[in-house]
């Protein structure tokens, strides 16, 4: 069963490292978004974690929009790994696309450029930080 | 220019206009293409360019005989028997001699095996281009002139399909484009008309190669620049036995391009061609690994040089900062499971895999203080220094280098070490040794590939003999030399 979760601090996993992951982008102020990686603006994406949370959210420039699940029409991209993979991922330690090289989640065809770009700019991002002692 | 923001007084674009520039709808962009493969005269490049292709090829050369010292280019030269034998053209690094196909293959296979090739605004060009035309340049006893030129032509034409494609699913700088420029440098070189030419493109793009991601960790990499090589010059020997191809292969909406990627910038592709030269964007290496980590390694070199009594076991803490890309690219194959080197261990990858890792290129360079085809090897890979140092290691984005990456192509970083007495240093380089904007004299890196394959005269008179080669009738008398 899928649970919706609400992107803040008192959301599951995935809700908490999407929050931050929305506070240090805001930071950035679109200055990661280059030409070659703006393809990622302006899409749907479904994060999945194994145990059921869902967050769907929007990445525009200079913020992310989060949607309440199942508000929208398919995402253009989902993005479904187990929690740890997911920790790691928010820690900056790894990016999404380590996790689908080492087989743990999938890789569509019709979603590789934006999982690939937006890959990226998450661990570009998280790495950055900005977010003081966060 | 593309939407990637183009670096401020594009190198590409300085100095004289050629008198052949080529124009045209982008519609007839295979055309275009073959004509300019096959038009243009040696005397129409500038002086300028024509160095930078000769000093691409001596540094690509100097790849290729490091790259023949690993066990994977023992098994390449082995296993391409299959295809026939024959004594057409040089291998550069092993006995012997093979059919131009498999030469080009071989070739290409051993220059990025531990990824020391080159790259011209944003795609590897060296690895198939300078293969693919000494392999036919020897088949067809072309001049040195023949073939610098055939070796300008892939530079410039992989330089536009790669900005053509560069929005696409590739954040890096290995582009599926290779099967255009090889088949038109083959042409070249092979003496085909435009038609010919333009069937050649089609023969080698049909089955559009991209390379599978987790292939990029073990040694079926090295085919990602081979196969185009290989199949380049397969698809122009075809086109010029009359099979007949489409016409329009690369633009057409059903083609090379749109099948391979989610984007293409038409715009890109005729783009001051014959007057705007990519070749001045020629980025080579002055180690091997992947770009985006050299920085750091040279960072890593210093550190080790000026750190006294350096003992790796007794780094503490070791902390690498740049462009998001290098971050990206360094943590590829970090989740596997086993991980990367108990996988490399188990023969089930290789070092290929270490190639894109920051991390190792940074720690090899700090315990053996040089980074060669040495340090990929199996003995220091799985070695304690390495396991100790691989505990220490953290890396950080910096939002400056990163922003300065995709304005300018500056590959910056940052590495600090902390000793376990509490001693710090810290080196910083803005830009990677190789770049356009900071070369390094690539006779260094020939001898360093052929040391212990030619002796050291002869890799003196070989050195000579490239930055000639413009002067030379036929190009089989340099290859005599370069032949082990």
């Amino acid at each position: 069963m899928q649970i919706s979760s609400t992107a803040d601090a008192q959301g599951g996993l995935l809700g908490r490292g999407l929050a931050r992951f929305a506070r240090l982008w805001a930071l950035q102020e679109g200055r990661l978004v280059s030409a070659r990686l703006e393809g990622a603006l302006g899409r749907s994406i479904r994060c999945e974690s194994t145990d059921g949370e869902v967050v769907d959210f929007c990445l525009l420039r200079e913020k992310l929009e989060f949607e309440e699940h199942g508000s929208r029409r398919t995402p253009h991209a989902s993005i479904r790994m187990a929690p740890r993979d997911w920790a790691r991922v928010f820690g900056g330690e790894l990016h999404v696309m380590a996790i689908i090289l080492a087989g743990r989640a999938p890789f569509p065809k019709d979603q590789r450029r934006l999982l690939m770009q937006f890959s990226m700019l998450l661990q570009t991002t998280m790495l950055a930080g900005g977010g003081g002692d966060e | 220019m593309s939407d990637l923001a183009a670096p401020p007084g594009n190198p590409a674009a300085s100095g004289s206009a050629p008198s052949r520039a080529v124009s045209g709808p982008s519609r007839a962009v295979t055309q275009a293409y073959a004509r300019f493969a096959l038009e243009l005269a040696f005397e129409d490049i500038p002086a300028d360019v024509v160095e930078i292709a000769r000093e691409q090829i001596l540094a690509t050369l100097g790849s290729c005989y490091a790259g023949s010292k690993m066990p994977g280019a023992a098994s390449v030269a082995a296993g391409l028997k299959i295809l026939g034998t024959g004594a057409a053209s040089t291998l550069f690094g092993a006995p012997g001699r093979m059919p131009a196909p498999s030469a080009a293959l071989y070739n290409s296979a051993v220059a990025q095996i531990i990824e020391w090739d080159d790259w011209v605004i944003i795609s590897h060009t060296g690895a198939a281009v300078v293969p693919t035309a000494f392999a036919v340049g020897e088949l067809a006893g072309a001049s040195g002139r023949d073939v610098i030129t055939a070796v300008v032509v892939g530079n410039e034409i992989n330089g536009r399909t790669s900005r053509a494609i560069q929005r696409g699913a590739y954040v890096g700088n290995s582009m599926p484009n290779h099967q255009i420029e090889t088949p038109l440098v083959a042409s070249r070189l092979l003496g085909l008309s435009t038609v010919q030419a333009q069937r050649a493109v089609s023969h080698s793009g049909f089955l559009a190669m991209e390379s599978c991601p987790i292939g990029w960790m073990s040694d079926s990499k090295v085919l990602c620049n081979g196969l185009p090589a290989m199949w380049g010059i397969v698809a122009a020997s075809l086109a010029g036995q009359g099979l007949v191809g489409n016409l329009d292969m690369i633009e057409h909406p059903a083609g090379l391009l749109s099948t391979v990627s989610e984007v293409v910038d038409e715009k890109e592709l005729l783009q001051g061609l014959g007057s705007e030269w990519y070749t001045r964007t020629l980025n080579t290496k002055r180690h091997p690994s992947c770009a985006y980590n050299l920085s750091a390694i040279e960072c890593a070199l210093a550190l080790r040089a000026r750190i006294p009594d350096f003992d790796p076991l007794r780094v503490s803490r070791l902390e690498v900062e740049g462009p998001g890309v290098m971050l990206y690219v360094a943590s590829r194959f970090q989740a596997l499971e086993p991980d990367v080197y108990r996988q490399i261990e188990q023969e089930a990858i290789t070092h290929v895999a270490l190639c894109f890792d920051a991390g190792y290129g940074i720690m090899a360079a700090l315990v053996d203080g040089e980074l060669g085809h040495r340090q990929y090897l199996r003995e220091r890979i799985l070695s304690p220094e390495i396991a100790h140092l691989r505990s220490c290691i953290r890396f950080r984005a910096d939002a400056a280098m990163h922003a300065a990456y995709y304005a300018d192509y500056q590959y910056g970083a940052r590495v600090r070490i902390t000793m376990s007495d509490g001693r710090e240093y810290v080196e910083e380089r803005r830009q990677l040794l190789g770049a356009r904007d900071r070369p390094f004299d690539h006779a260094i890196k020939f001898r360093e590939g052929a040391s212990g394959l030619l002796e050291p005269e002869r890799i003196e008179v070989a050195i000579r003999a490239l930055r000639e080669l413009d002067r030379c009738s036929d190009v089989r008398h340099v290859t005599g030399i370069l032949q082990i």
